[in-house]
């Protein structure tokens, strides 16, 4: 296990070198000045030549690149083109409400997919499977963005139930927090389900059709016992390895949503570096992103490992 | 100041020829040359006077700002907040009312109109024109709202075919349908121009009738004709993909260049890319672009949009003529001499046509009714929360 462990970490190593420099590439190569971006139409010549001596943008891009990268593995992501602030401290700010937006949203998700996949597959080709798959296809093919603008409109302005945004910190208010983040987490995990349904109910009904539940049925394995224990357990594995991919998804998709309801996480900031073309945030924020993804992925793996080696074992051949 | 300092308003500064510090309290300019709006210049927020001793030690204005108003910063979270605290050293004694104020910065409009209408959101001098009356009508919101100094020009490149001929720029402009433009692009929260682009607010302003609000494509098309243009010309209108008021407008403008003979056709890009091929480069036929006078003295609103010189002269207009004429107006001694120059520039200006004047936007105030003795600026600017309070 240990081995697995360290092993996967060490992966990381070449994915993120390989990530970073895609990233780096592509910040550099979209159109449009980072100089002007950031000192408006009025930018004399002088100004922007200024500008680009001074944050290296003259320079190579393998040399600009290196310099990054040697700061960045010491966290020194350098400062933002528009105000100076330094990135990495706003970026670490911003984690945690980003991962709890997601969690939330994964939450939600779950909640809807387990159930309902489980269900569809357990009642494969009945009517409920069709209702469901249906479902399942709605929810998958809904922009979140309108989502959550429907959202915003019922529960926010009509019933006012809900904030239509902004964001209260954790450790000023538990409910108040979860308020905040409960629209945005629904418009994220909803859409979310709608593939995790189709995961769970095709990874059960695979389960449903393997020997060792006839052997479960035929030994008068009651039904509740006969879903718990066998048939989700199997059926687990996927769900998760899909799951995860799914997640980091999630985490993508936060960017437009945080936007919508105000929320400082680490999506809006990609997009103050992508409006503005502030590189060193894009890249900071971005690279977070990547690591995220790759963490949770990492420990995706490892829960299945731990609930079933032979299944994970399947699963890889 | 040297000349490739690269700061954009330098010519607002190139007047000085001395700066004494007399006493604690007092700061005498000696300038080159009579500079009517210079008081004005000063009291542009660029030319602020800042701690000499601070700038040489390194320190970063734009990261923390230092300043002896009403209010002092706290911090700034990006696309989230920035936050001020009462600067209880600040001269008007008892002032500001307010302990401390946040900021926020809500970049979707969408966002920001459903904050103010659930009351989360208490004060907005940006509210979004099509949800102007949807929270100006909720019985707690107070309207504030004023003409501003937020004018809409559009830019023929003068580089570009027959947009080189000033009465193809005459064409174009009398062909533009005003009216529709702040119906359906402002939902009437705007005022047509329809003569220079000197707002009627504003002391500089020239009563010049040239334009029809609706338009009239009549007289565009004698001036089209005269100009010897061909049915079909191509031509291209480059507008900002995430501005709505200029998405909004593209089709009216597009409608009414082909109603005069031109085969038009609308391309987008997003802003920083627009930078560069408009503004950095002038790589485009057409564009549409607004400009926030913060000055509120005629000479912002000409100078920038017709001085060859200007760094806003993408569009490579100008004559020496107009060159001369503004710094006439800007030199001379009495206010009635700079209006009466200010109305030539303006005649000149409708007549050369550099730039084609649309619309003069209005600044969408809306607050909470417990806020009191809020008096909004022309130029969007936020001073007068000083002299505000909560009830």
């Amino acid at each position: 296990m240990w081995k697995i462990i360290a092993g996967r970490l060490l992966s990381f190593v070449p994915t993120i070198i390989i990530a970073s420099m895609i990233l780096f590439l592509a910040v550099n190569v979209v159109p449009g000045s980072a100089a002007r971006a950031v000192l408006g139409i009025q930018a004399t010549p002088q100004a922007i030549k200024r500008f680009e001596h001074k944050h290296g943008l003259d320079r190579p891009l393998y040399i600009q690149y290196a310099d990054w990268a040697g700061k960045a593995i010491k966290g020194d992501f350098g400062t933002s083109f528009q105000n100076s602030v330094a990135v990495g401290p706003e970026v670490a700010k911003r984690i945690p409400v980003t991962i709890l937006l997601a969690s939330l949203a994964f939450g939600i998700a779950i909640l809807i997919a387990v159930p309902l996949g489980a269900l569809a597959g357990m009642r494969h080709q009945k009517m409920s499977d069709g209702t469901i798959t249906t479902l399942a296809t709605l929810f998958g093919s809904t922009p979140n963005f309108w989502l959550a603008t429907l959202l915003i409109y019922l529960f926010a302005l009509k019933f006012g139930w809900f904030p239509t945004g902004g964001y209260v910190p954790f450790q000023d208010s538990v409910l108040g927090s979860l308020k905040s983040l409960c629209l945005p987490a629904i418009s994220l995990g909803l859409v979310s389900s709608g593939l995790l349904i189709r995961i769970m109910r095709a990874a059960v009904i695979e389960t449903m059709e393997s020997n060792h539940i006839d052997t479960a049925i035929s030994k008068g394995v009651g039904p509740r016992r006969l879903f718990f224990s066998h048939v989700l357990r199997n059926s687990i594995i996927p769900f998760l390895t899909v799951g995860a991919v799914e997640f980091g998804f999630l985490v993508g998709s936060v960017v437009i949503i945080e936007d919508v309801f105000r929320i400082p996480g680490i999506g809006s900031l990609v997009l103050v570096g992508i409006i503005n073309r502030d590189y060193p945030v894009l890249l900071a924020a971005s690279m977070a992103i990547t690591l995220i993804v790759l963490l949770v992925n990492f420990l995706a793996d490892l829960s299945a490992q731990l609930i079933d080696p032979r299944q994970v074992k399947n699963v890889r051949n | 100041m040297p000349e490739d300092s690269g700061y954009a308003y330098r010519s607002q500064i190139e007047t000085i020829e001395s700066v004494v510090a007399e006493d604690d309290l007092t700061v005498v300019f000696n300038l080159k040359t009579v500079t009517g709006p210079f008081e004005i210049y000063m009291a542009f927020p660029g030319s602020s006077i800042v701690p000499k001793d601070l700038v040489e030690s390194g320190h970063d204005l734009n990261a923390e700002p230092v300043g002896s108003g009403p209010f002092k910063f706290v911090s700034y979270t990006p696309r989230d907040s920035i936050k001020f605290v009462k600067n209880e050293a600040y001269y008007e004694s008892g002032k500001p009312y307010f302990d401390e104020m946040t900021y926020r910065i809500v970049a979707d409009p969408t966002a920001l109109a459903n904050g103010m209408k659930s009351g989360e959101i208490n004060f907005s001098n940006e509210v979004p024109p099509k949800d102007w009356n949807s929270i100006t009508s909720q019985s707690n919101m107070v309207d504030a709202a004023l003409e501003g100094s937020r004018y809409y020009w559009m830019l023929p490149n003068h580089e570009r075919g027959v947009l080189g001929d000033p009465l193809v720029r005459q064409a174009i402009a009398h062909a533009l349908n005003r009216e529709a433009i702040v119906k359906a692009a402002f939902f009437g929260q705007a005022t047509p121009f329809t003569g220079g682009v000197i707002p009627e607010w504003n002391w500089g302003y020239a009563d010049l009738d040239v334009f029809e609000p609706a338009g009239n494509i009549t007289k565009a098309k004698e001036l089209m004709s005269k100009a010897g243009v061909a049915s079909g010309t191509p031509i291209s209108l480059m507008m900002v993909s995430s501005w709505p008021p200029m998405m909004s407008m593209a089709p009216i403008i597009q409608a009414n260049l082909a109603a005069i003979g031109f085969d038009a056709k609308i391309e987008t890009m997003e802003v920083p890319r627009y930078w560069d091929e408009v503004w950095g480069t002038s790589n485009f036929d057409l564009t549409v672009m607004y400009w926030l006078s913060p000055l509120a003295d005629p000479d912002d609103f000409v100078t920038n949009t017709y001085a060859t010189t200007s760094a806003v002269n993408v569009q490579k207009g100008g004559s020496k003529e107009m060159d001369d004429l503004m710094m006439a107006a800007k030199s001379a001694v009495t206010k009635a001499e700079r209006k009466e120059l200010y109305r030539q520039q303006q005649e000149l200006s409708l007549t050369d046509m550099d730039v084609i004047p649309v619309v003069n936007g209005w600044v969408l105030t809306a607050h909470t009714n417990k806020l009191k003795n809020f008096k909004p600026m022309r130029t969007g600017f936020l001073k007068t929360l000083k002299d505000a309070w909560f009830d």
